[in-house]
């Protein structure tokens, strides 16, 4: 099956309240047509109010949403092209796997025969034809999130919109239906808008992504972009592991900057952030961007300390190791027979690309 | 201490537990069992037997009488309390299904707050207070010079319209708790999703929420049908002796001693209440087992 | 969006005010100054209330019910309670039929359980016809169904682990109800005690069969008088006794919480 169009998506200025809290804080968005798009971030940081506004099913304090670039703001759900998969399904639990797929289509009025016949291909392509006239109760939750999105799909929404659809699956048959979604999105080319805390997944399905905390949009890029040129000191630490070292900044020079961090000097690539010398700046460098070596060694992004604990991951050996002067940094390498014991000194280096200036001022996120 | 148990001595102490375990229960039940056995069972005994004699002086041991029966059977007056009790209780059903649904839909969807606290006490506060009060509040309101009568093209009070309004009142809480109850349980997310499927506000009522509080609406009609029919206090306070209900009879019955009556009445009374209730039972495990579809 | 939230508040409103009119009208009603059934009344008064306890049957049969309702409630509750023990917390034959005759007494009208009685005791003990005893025998049945039910919803809500750690702590069987399980049944039996005193205390249906003149409860004599007057003294009774009411409400909201009052409604609603 196809779809007949496929649409973009925006957001301007958008701004959710529920009585003194700020849920959703001026958010900007631009979701391109056919694309695979995520909104990634912590529980409470606005995202399924975010997606809740786009369904139609929450309405926005203030601000307004494009579909197609119509202005869709005031639109109830019933009656948006968009369609939502719900984080748990949300299967009618007094209709038949078959009905539940029909509902939508029986909903704008098409004839018994053909809602039948579309529910049925649609069954065909999520690979559970066989199931059709069980009860959602007799279904497992991998089988009740594919005809929640089949039920959805069937309606040929020009956006698919969906919250957490894999969280109440266990991990296996997430890492199986990641795929599956992503290939299911390839073949129709709709476009996908997906809500999810989980950061492996939202990297692996998605085109884009947004991170969001605090109601704001933090970053929206790619997941390398966001991974390795991370906009703010949150989205470093939200997604993966990261060390951050602190230092004065002595000079920038071009695209590069240098600072003291104590006991030792870091050379760091500049971004868009601008860094005033003699400011306090942060530095993020990822764990496997780390070299450990046992020789002394000099010059920038070398920095002496020494191995305070090792802990073997399988496919990694994980260091902390205490800089000298400075703070613990978590170095991951490729695990070896003979790793290097407690208590050696060592040198961290890592390269200057590796090394990602973040903009000053923010608080340290908490836990996430 | 326990080293020195030796393994027959064990086994011996074990065997005596597990005896005194099968024990347990049964001396448990032993107090109820014998107060329903000696109080509640002999009791329905001695009405069946009353039914079965023509006096309410007659010997235990007289001869089998069914007189009493035969002319309660061929008496017109006897179906006409019957039927009246019957219409009685259909209307109070509808009528009060009628009020209890909207209001425990609202009550269901309402955020958990002081405002939906004082809803809810208001709601269920009538249930303590006595039915005699609740009848007399309907009895000053209902009056030929009351607030109401005025404006009402039927008689109220001592009419069968008075006594329908009052036994809505008495009823609604009964109502409209397994409504609350169904509904409370029917998730947000499934409205959402019908509404996300493009199911405007009428096709949400007819093609979700209706279905899926069905067996709410079940039990409530089960409940009220089932307390309206035998309902005493209420009819006999309201009707004022004019609207008279089979429960009513069977008090009139004692007092002028005509006990293997009033015995016909209360098995016939009892039989209407089983069989009621058996019925909506029936269609409750229905309506469940539609939804179910059979087992996993 | 607006107009049916708008709706929504004049419905509920509408039928709040219906459930409270009644009250409302007796309330009002019991400080009329006027004999007569005249509403709104034409005056304020608390002669009513004087009334109240100069009538001698109410006095007695204030009396009588709160016996009745003291000696049916301790009545179901004890029976209750090691019935709805046995059946929640051991396997045994006969556990099923066991279940349903205990919640049996809930299908039949409490008129035919009062006329049951009324030939019981006059039959096999007529000493007891017309006493409290007799009375309270008739209301045990009734409220042994709802005792077995929200006792037995306490118990399945009781981890039975609990019980299991007091025994490996050296508790006997006893020992282990008396210092494990009844402390964690206290809401329940508490909901379940003031839920089967109040049912008592307002049971008009089966004591009507079981009493003589002269030797009646409270709701007997009120439903009595009534049949004969309509003046402001029952009103004023009658708002005492919503006083009551509201005071039993809130004890059991307060030990209970909310939820309490709804469950042992629930049960009350499966009739």
């Amino acid at each position: 099956m196809t779809v007949e169009e496929r649409l973009d998506v925006s957001c301007r200025r958008l701004c959710k309240r529920f009585a003194d809290v700020i849920v959703v804080d001026d958010v900007d968005l631009d979701i391109r047509s056919g694309e695979f798009f995520s909104l990634l971030g912590p529980s409470g940081c606005g995202k399924t109010t975010t997606l809740r506004m786009l369904a139609g099913l929450e309405h926005p304090s203030s601000g307004t949403i494009l579909l197609g670039g119509q202005d869709i703001t005031q639109v109830p759900a019933h009656r948006r092209a968009t369609n939502l998969v719900f984080q748990q399904g949300a299967l009618f639990p007094h209709l038949t796997v078959a009905e539940n797929v029909e509902f939508g289509l029986r909903a704008e009025r098409l004839d018994r025969a053909e809602a039948r016949k579309r529910a049925g291909e649609m069954l065909e392509l999520v690979g559970l034809a066989h199931l059709r006239d069980r009860r959602p109760a007799q279904l497992s939750g991998g089988q009740a999130q594919r005809i929640a999105i089949a039920r959805a799909l069937v309606k040929r929404p020009p956006v698919l919109l969906l919250d957490e659809p894999l969280s109440a699956l266990d991990l296996k048959l997430q890492v199986h239906m990641r795929r599956e979604l992503k290939n299911l999105q390839r073949e129709l080319g709709t476009t996908f808008v997906c809500v999810t805390h989980n950061q492996t997944e939202a990297l692996e399905m998605s085109d884009r992504l947004a991170v969001m905390n605090g109601g704001r949009i933090e970053q929206v890029g790619t997941g390398p972009e966001i991974y390795l040129r991370p906009a703010s000191r949150f989205v470093a630490s939200f997604i993966g592991e990261t060390n951050f070292v602190e230092g004065r900044v002595m000079r920038g020079t071009g695209d590069r900057v240098i600072l003291d961090a104590g006991g030792f000097v870091v050379e760091a690539r500049h971004g868009d952030v601008a860094a005033e010398p003699g400011g306090r700046a942060s530095v993020m460098v990822r764990p496997e961007s780390i070299e450990l070596h046992t020789e002394g060694r000099t010059g920038p992004n070398n920095a002496r300390g020494t191995v305070a604990d090792l802990l073997y991951l399988g496919n990694t050996m994980r260091y902390v190791v205490e800089l000298d002067g400075g703070p613990g940094v978590t170095v991951d390498t490729r695990p070896t027979l003979r790793p290097i014991a407690a208590g050696t000194p060592v040198t961290a280096s890592w390269p200057v690309d590796a090394a990602v200036l973040l903009p000053a001022g923010q608080e340290p996120p908490d836990d996430h | 201490m326990t080293t020195e148990l030796t393994a027959p001595r064990a086994a011996a102490s074990a065997q005596r537990a597990r005896r005194r375990r099968a024990w347990t229960p049964y001396a448990l039940v032993t107090p109820a069992v014998a107060y329903l056995a000696l109080v509640f069972v002999t009791a329905m005994l001695l009405v069946v037997s009353y039914s079965t004699r023509r006096e309410s002086t007659a010997a235990l041991t007289a001869p089998l009488d069914l007189s009493t029966w035969s002319g309660y059977l061929s008496d017109g007056y006897y179906w006409g309390v019957l039927g009246t009790t019957l219409r009685i209780a259909l209307e109070v059903v509808v009528l009060t299904l009628l009020v209890a649904y909207p209001t425990a839909w609202l009550l269901s969807r309402m955020r958990r707050g002081v405002r939906f606290a004082a809803a809810v006490l208001v709601l269920f506060s009538p249930v303590l207070v006595s039915v005699v009060v609740r009848s007399y509040g309907w009895i000053l309101l209902l009056a030929d010079n009351g607030p109401i009568a005025a404006m009402s093209p039927v008689g109220l009070l001592y009419h069968e319209a008075g006594v329908v309004i009052a036994l809505i009142h008495v009823e609604l809480p009964f109502a409209v708790f397994p409504l609350m109850t169904v509904m409370s349980g029917l998730p947000g997310r499934v409205l959402e999703a019908a509404a996300d499927l493009g199911a405007g506000p009428l096709q949400r009522f007819r093609r979700v929420v209706l279905p899926l509080s069905l067996p709410g609406v079940v039990a409530a009609a089960q409940i009220v049908f089932a307390l309206t029919v035998s309902a005493f206090a209420t009819p006999a306070l309201l009707g004022g002796g004019r609207v008279q209900v089979l429960s009513e009879l069977i008090y009139a019955n004692i007092a002028q001693l005509s006990w293997p009556l009033a015995a016909v009445q209360a098995i016939v009374l009892l039989a209407v209440s089983l069989t009621v209730l058996a019925t909506f039972n029936v269609l409750n495990r229905r309506v469940e087992a539609g939804r179910r579809g059979g087992t996993r | 969006m607006r107009a049916g939230r708008w709706l929504a508040a004049v419905w509920l409103t509408a039928v709040l005010g219906f459930v409270l009119a009644p009250l409302v009208v007796v309330l009002v009603g019991s400080f009329s100054a006027s004999g007569g059934r005249a509403f709104p009344p034409d005056g304020l008064t608390l002669r009513w209330y004087g009334e109240v306890f100069r009538h001698e049957p109410f006095r007695t049969g204030l009396i009588n019910s709160l016996l009745v309702a003291a000696v049916a409630t301790i009545l179901a509750l004890s029976i209750g309670t090691a019935a709805a023990y046995a059946v929640d917390r051991h396997r045994f034959p006969g556990r099923a039929a066991l279940r349903a005759l205990f919640i049996a007494p809930l299908s039949v009208p409490r008129i035919v359980i009062g006329f049951a009685l009324f030939v019981l005791l006059v039959t096999a003990a007529p000493r007891f016809y017309g006493s409290v005893a007799g009375v309270a025998l008739a209301h045990g049945l009734i409220l042994l169904p709802f005792v077995v039910s929200i006792v037995g919803a306490a118990l399945a809500g009781l981890d039975p682990a609990l019980e299991e750690a007091g025994r490996d702590l050296g508790l006997g069987p006893f020992a282990t109800f008396r210092r494990v399980t009844l402390p964690q049944l206290r809401i329940g039996l508490t909901t379940a005690g003031v839920f089967a005193f109040v049912t008592s205390f307002d049971e008009v249906d089966t004591s009507i069969f079981l009493i003589r003149p002269g030797q009646s409860t409270l709701p007997i004599e009120m439903f009595l008088y009534l049949e004969q007057s309509q003046d402001p003294t029952l009103a004023a009774l009658s708002a005492i006794l919503i006083g009551f009411s509201v005071a039993a409400v809130a004890l059991l909201a307060v030990v209970a919480g909310s939820g309490g009052l709804l469950r042992a409604l629930g049960t009350g609603t499966r009739r």
